[in-house]
């Protein structure tokens, strides 16, 4: 047996080995977390307390978020084409909220065309599919007055997130930011107004580097 | 295979795997058993909620009871507003208007509470920007219709619709000996979850990666948590998802760690720069370790350490470790 294949076993022995000590461990804290049990059959104080009939009460709740939007979505050096994506949220507090997007919009490397007959893409038009995860932060809530009698709920907020770009068989890692607003119609509805930069990096055009893709989008929000 | 680079090969990758599981599955088996001791009571805000007057046992005793006598500084008020004592005429004006729960619209589905605080204040909206309309007063019953984070929606018996927050209601109907801090509720909240949503970031062999996961509890400290994570190399991309079983020994503690296992695919997708690329798509086992700790209400901060091996064909195997750290919240 070489010295490369005996230190092989000793790690491989080392990694079977590793679970049992662990599962001994468990065990152990098993066995100090066990309370004694609390001996009830000598009671000497019977209350004579009625019970209570204490049910804890379900609210309705609307704390989800589901929302179509549409616009537009500028891919640096590809155009800018129209983007809808869904979005389904939810308001973690007053403050803060999560949400993820999944959208779409075709890039199309038609400029490059002009001087590379071949293009970049294998076809002239590609899809491009997006998702990510964002955090949001609710800022200057207040109210929209449309009018001298109408009064209408509102925040800004500033979002950002991690996701996900694809277009041409390629997937970059994307950071968002951006900023938006929210009109709430109602309880259940909100229009929502939204201006997110998406930066991901790419090497299509030879050279490695950071693009940036801001989107504009308009859509509605669906509160559940 | 570019881009990606084997740590080490392990062919008996499946032994230390079926070692792993029998530690994750040892590992829950006691944490359950040390999770039933200490018995923590999960003890809901809204739990404290539903009695509707100190000095009452049900709605219809206390309407009698208020009806029968008026107001006075002699109905024992809960907890810290106990001392307080109210001025005879206040009460005695008070007194005529306070409506019998009956009086509440909202049929029999709605909870319906009395306010015990001096005044509660009902908002346009969920949430403390937005302006204060209608003030409700002691003794006057509302329904709840809606709640919204930590905004309830509650209607007078005037017919006025308004937010108001959790804390206001708490204080004012905390009972049945229970004076549940506000902090607290959040970690008993928080021990009592169930699905848990999150995002890291960290290093995969070198690499940035972020990933996602949404994970289950099935138990106390047994969960099922699926991940999907991507890999950013310079010359490549790696998207992978996996689906773990995870055990939480300590799940009752507000610094938790964890160990879990699981399965799923592995997927590299070099950079179409790059000549002659192939794409590398298997199997992928993951043994992970790691830590939560409860921030603040719904938050949490996680950070944990993977081991992934990747089944790229029979005779060969490739392991990559990861870190990763970052936010979720539960639900």
């Amino acid at each position: 047996m070489t010295a490369k294949s005996r230190s092989k076993t000793v790690t491989r022995s080392l990694l079977a080995a590793a679970p049992a000590l662990l599962a001994l461990l468990a065990h152990g804290s098993a066995r100090g977390a066990d309370a004694p049990a609390a001996d009830t059959a000598d009671q000497v104080i019977v209350p004579g307390v009625e019970r209570r009939d204490v049910h804890k009460p379900k609210y309705p709740s609307n704390d989800f978020e589901i929302g179509l939007f549409g616009g537009t979505y500028s891919a640096q050096n590809f155009g800018t084409s129209g983007v809808w994506g869904v979005r389904l949220g939810y308001d973690i507090t007053e403050d803060f909220f999560v949400e993820a997007t999944y959208g779409r919009t075709k890039v199309s490397d038609k400029e490059f065309r002009q001087i590379l007959p071949g293009g970049i893409f294998t076809a002239e038009q590609e899809k491009l599919k997006y998702y990510d995860l964002s955090l949001g932060w609710n800022f200057l809530p207040g109210e929209i007055f449309i009018g001298k009698n109408w009064a209408k709920a509102s925040t800004m907020y500033a979002i950002g997130g991690l996701g996900n770009t694809s277009f041409d068989s390629q997937r970059m890692q994307t950071w968002n930011f951006g900023v938006g607003a929210k009109l709430f119609l109602a309880d259940w509805v909100a229009l929502r107004a939204d201006v997110r930069d998406h930066i991901y990096t790419l090497d299509l055009l030879g050279k490695r580097s950071a693009t940036q893709n801001p989107e504009l989008t308009l859509g509605f929000a669906f509160f559940f | 295979m570019s881009g990606v680079r084997a740590v080490s090969s392990l062919s008996t990758s499946p032994r230390v795997i079926a070692g792993w599981l029998a530690c994750v599955l040892a590992l829950a088996c006691a944490g359950a058993r040390a999770a039933d001791a200490p018995a923590p009571v999960p003890v809901d805000a809204a739990a404290s909620a539903p009695m509707p007057a100190a000095s009452a046992g049900s709605p219809a005793d206390s309407a009698s009871a208020v009806e029968a006598k008026p107001l006075t500084a002699a109905v024992p008020v809960p907890g810290s507003v106990a001392t307080v004592d109210i001025p005879a005429p206040l009460a005695t004006v008070s007194a005529p208007t306070v409506p019998t729960p009956e009086s509440v619209p909202g049929g029999d589905k709605l909870e319906r509470v009395q306010i015990t605080d001096a005044f509660i204040e009902l908002h346009t909206f969920p949430g403390r920007g937005y302006p204060v309309f209608y003030v409700a007063a002691r003794g006057e019953w509302v329904s709840i219709e809606l709640r919204h984070t930590d905004w309830y929606k509650v209607r007078t018996a005037s017919g006025k619709v308004g937010w108001v927050t959790r804390g206001q209601l708490q204080t004012t109907l905390a009972e049945s000996g229970l004076q549940q801090h506000f902090g607290e509720v959040a970690f008993n909240d928080y021990l009592a979850r169930r699905v848990e949503l999150g995002a890291g970031y960290g290093r995969f062999h070198r690499e940035p990666m972020i990933k996602f996961w949404l994970s289950y509890r099935l138990s106390d400290t047994l969960s099922i948590e699926s991940t999907l994570g991507q890999v950013q190399g310079v010359f490549s991309g790696t998207t992978l998802w996996h689906v773990n079983l995870q055990a939480e020994p300590w799940s009752d503690q507000r610094f938790s760690p964890f160990a879990g296992i699981g399965i799923g695919r592995f997927h590299n997708i070099p950079n179409q720069s790059l000549v002659g690329f192939q794409q590398t798509n298997a199997r992928m086992g993951d043994a992970i370790v790691g830590a939560r700790y409860h921030l603040t209400d719904r938050f949490m901060i996680r950070a944990d350490y993977a081991i992934y091996t990747a089944f790229v064909s029979d005779q060969r195997s490739l392991e990559y470790r990861a870190a990763t750290a970052g936010l979720s919240f539960f639900f």
